[in-house]
């Protein structure tokens, strides 16, 4: 953890003024779609960003949130250094308060992406609502925002949802979709 | 300023200055265009890559003027994990592709880089590989592509005219996970504890001291500049070197991002970072500045799409003539 960064928030970064966005000043960064999760430090937030409305989040739902969006399995990669620049990649049991942190994260930067959807298509938009931001507030599993995300945010659902939910042809590798699933035509590229 | 490199008069690296037409190579011939642009990078393509266990079968184009990411589609016929990618002056090629993470395997998948267009699986690799390094003797220099680690310590080379793969002397680097990137005489690898350089020329590889302290999980991006860029630890660190590309020497540090498994696509005067691994796999994106080795995070425009993130991928630069759409002179940072 970077004890400099005082504030975590969510932003596209294409948003940002250079001055946060070079130099090195965003400290914390997980990007995702369009929106990522940031941090900086007191001085940054204070001489450019504290007044522009942006969501904040905490440290634990930035730091670990970000390590645990979209989990669904057991276990989390984990790094071991073992000396002489050698490193050893292992799977360690991941913690149910910690997976938290990743729906809760997930849930504020889906809310995000709604909230700018709506600017974009309007208040009568018939997927990017009111109603769609009230089924992400009423997430309260990894896998329901992770379908949220695939149906309507652009995202893809972690293998091991998608099979345990069936949503692989016979060949075991194309994926099916949910039928109404709506890619975010207002990100450009997407 | 940085790039004053140069290079014993002899040794054939190009002493340069941006923009000079100005060659002194090894035959002194000054009619040719200087090294530094002897192609002219204008996009890029970034493909397959992982997250949470899947690994994508997407690839994203990135356009250098406009430091803009457009999603192609799920264009590979095969997914690919820990890749690492390489390419000619027609194609770009993927090694390791495999629909299963993490994908041992020595299946390669190719791409027309003139229209973006996925050719299939081409001439497999002679040994099955997870996560290894690619280095490129251009294709207007030998023409090859030297993959090597990734669990396999044999060294792959294709031959960019006929995609022929054969095997020359192996580098010693059986381990997973490498970074790899080369400059016109030489192509350089790190695996652990492990580094090593590649002569074109004799085919032989050589002990590479003072090398940067990736561990082969932090990635290496290099550059028409006489130098290139190597991380100095794994995951994750911010550290990341400037390094001669003939030499091997260390030439600066500067911080980027923290990260490891880096998606590193090389520009003419810029690179980009295209996703990377934090903690997670995400689509963090930046680019650097060869010029000044400064650096400023990109968002949503630059940001590789089609999935919430993605480290582990492969790159490819096309250049001017690939399609003249994207520009004919050198994007500026």
């Amino acid at each position: 953890m970077d004890e400099s960064i005082a504030k975590y928030f969510i932003a596209d970064v294409d948003d940002l003024p250079i001055a946060v966005r070079s130099d090195g000043n965003v400290k914390f960064n997980h990007s995702t779609i369009k929106y990522s999760v940031l941090g900086v430090t007191q001085d940054i937030w204070d001489a450019h960003l504290k007044d522009a409305g942006y969501t904040v989040v905490t440290a634990d739902e930035a730091i670990i949130g970000s390590s645990h969006w979209g989990k669904v399995g057991a276990q989390i990669s984990d790094y071991v250094n073992l000396g002489d620049g050698m490193q050893l990649k292992e799977k360690v049991d991941i913690l149910e308060p910690n997976r938290a942190y990743g729906v809760i994260l997930m849930k504020k930067v889906a809310t995000e992406f709604v909230k700018y959807a709506i600017t974009q298509k309007g208040n009568s938009d018939a997927t990017y609502n009111t109603a769609l931001l009230t089924s992400i507030d009423n997430c309260t599993t990894m896998e329901s925002i992770n379908t949220i995300w695939e149906d309507y945010l652009g995202g893809q659902l972690p293998k091991e949802q998608a099979q345990s939910e069936g949503k692989y042809e016979n060949d075991g590798f194309t994926r099916t979709y949910n039928a109404g699933r709506v890619k975010p035509d207002f990100i450009p590229g997407l | 300023m940085p790039g004053t490199v140069n290079a014993s008069a002899g040794n054939g690296a190009a002493d340069w200055t941006p923009g000079r037409a100005n060659y002194d190579g090894w035959n002194n011939n000054r009619t040719r265009a200087p090294w530094e642009r002897s192609r002219i990078i204008t996009h890029g393509y970034v493909a397959g890559g992982y997250k949470n266990s899947s690994p994508w079968q997407n690839v994203n184009r990135t356009v250098h003027s406009n430091d803009t990411s457009t999603n192609l589609g799920d264009i590979m016929n095969y997914a690919g994990s820990y890749t690492d990618g390489a390419n000619s002056d027609r194609a770009f090629y993927v090694y390791g592709v495999e629909n299963s993470y993490s994908g041992n395997t020595s299946r390669v998948w190719k791409m027309n880089l003139s229209n973006a267009s996925g050719q299939g699986t081409t001439n497999s690799m002679n040994v099955s590989r997870n996560d290894m390094s690619c280095m490129t003797d251009y294709h207007h220099a030998g023409a090859k592509i030297y993959i090597t680690g990734g669990g396999n310590s044999t060294t792959d080379r294709t031959n960019m005219q006929n995609d022929t793969n054969n095997t020359v002397s192996g580098s010693g680097q059986g381990g997973d996970y490498s970074a790899g990137a080369q400059g016109r005489l030489r192509g350089w690898s790190k695996t652990g504890g492990t580094a090593q350089y590649l002569t074109w020329s004799s085919e032989t590889w050589s002990t590479w001291s003072g090398s940067p302290g990736t561990n082969g999980w932090g990635k290496a991006c290099s550059s028409y500049l006489n130098y290139m860029y190597f991380k100095n630890g794994g995951n994750c660190t911010t550290d990341i070197r400037r390094v001669n590309d003939f030499t091997g020497a260390n030439m600066n540090a500067f911080n980027v991002q923290n990260s490891g498994e880096e998606n590193f696509q090389m520009g003419s005067y810029k690179g980009y970072c295209l996703g990377h691994y934090n903690g997670s796999q995400n689509n963090n994106s930046y680019k650097w500045n060869y010029l000044t080795d400064s650096y400023a995070d990109g968002g949503s425009s630059m940001q590789p799409k089609g999935h919430d993130g993605m480290s582990s991928a492969s790159n490819a630069s096309a250049y001017t003539f690939n399609n003249l759409s994207y520009g004919i002179t050198p994007p500026a940072y």
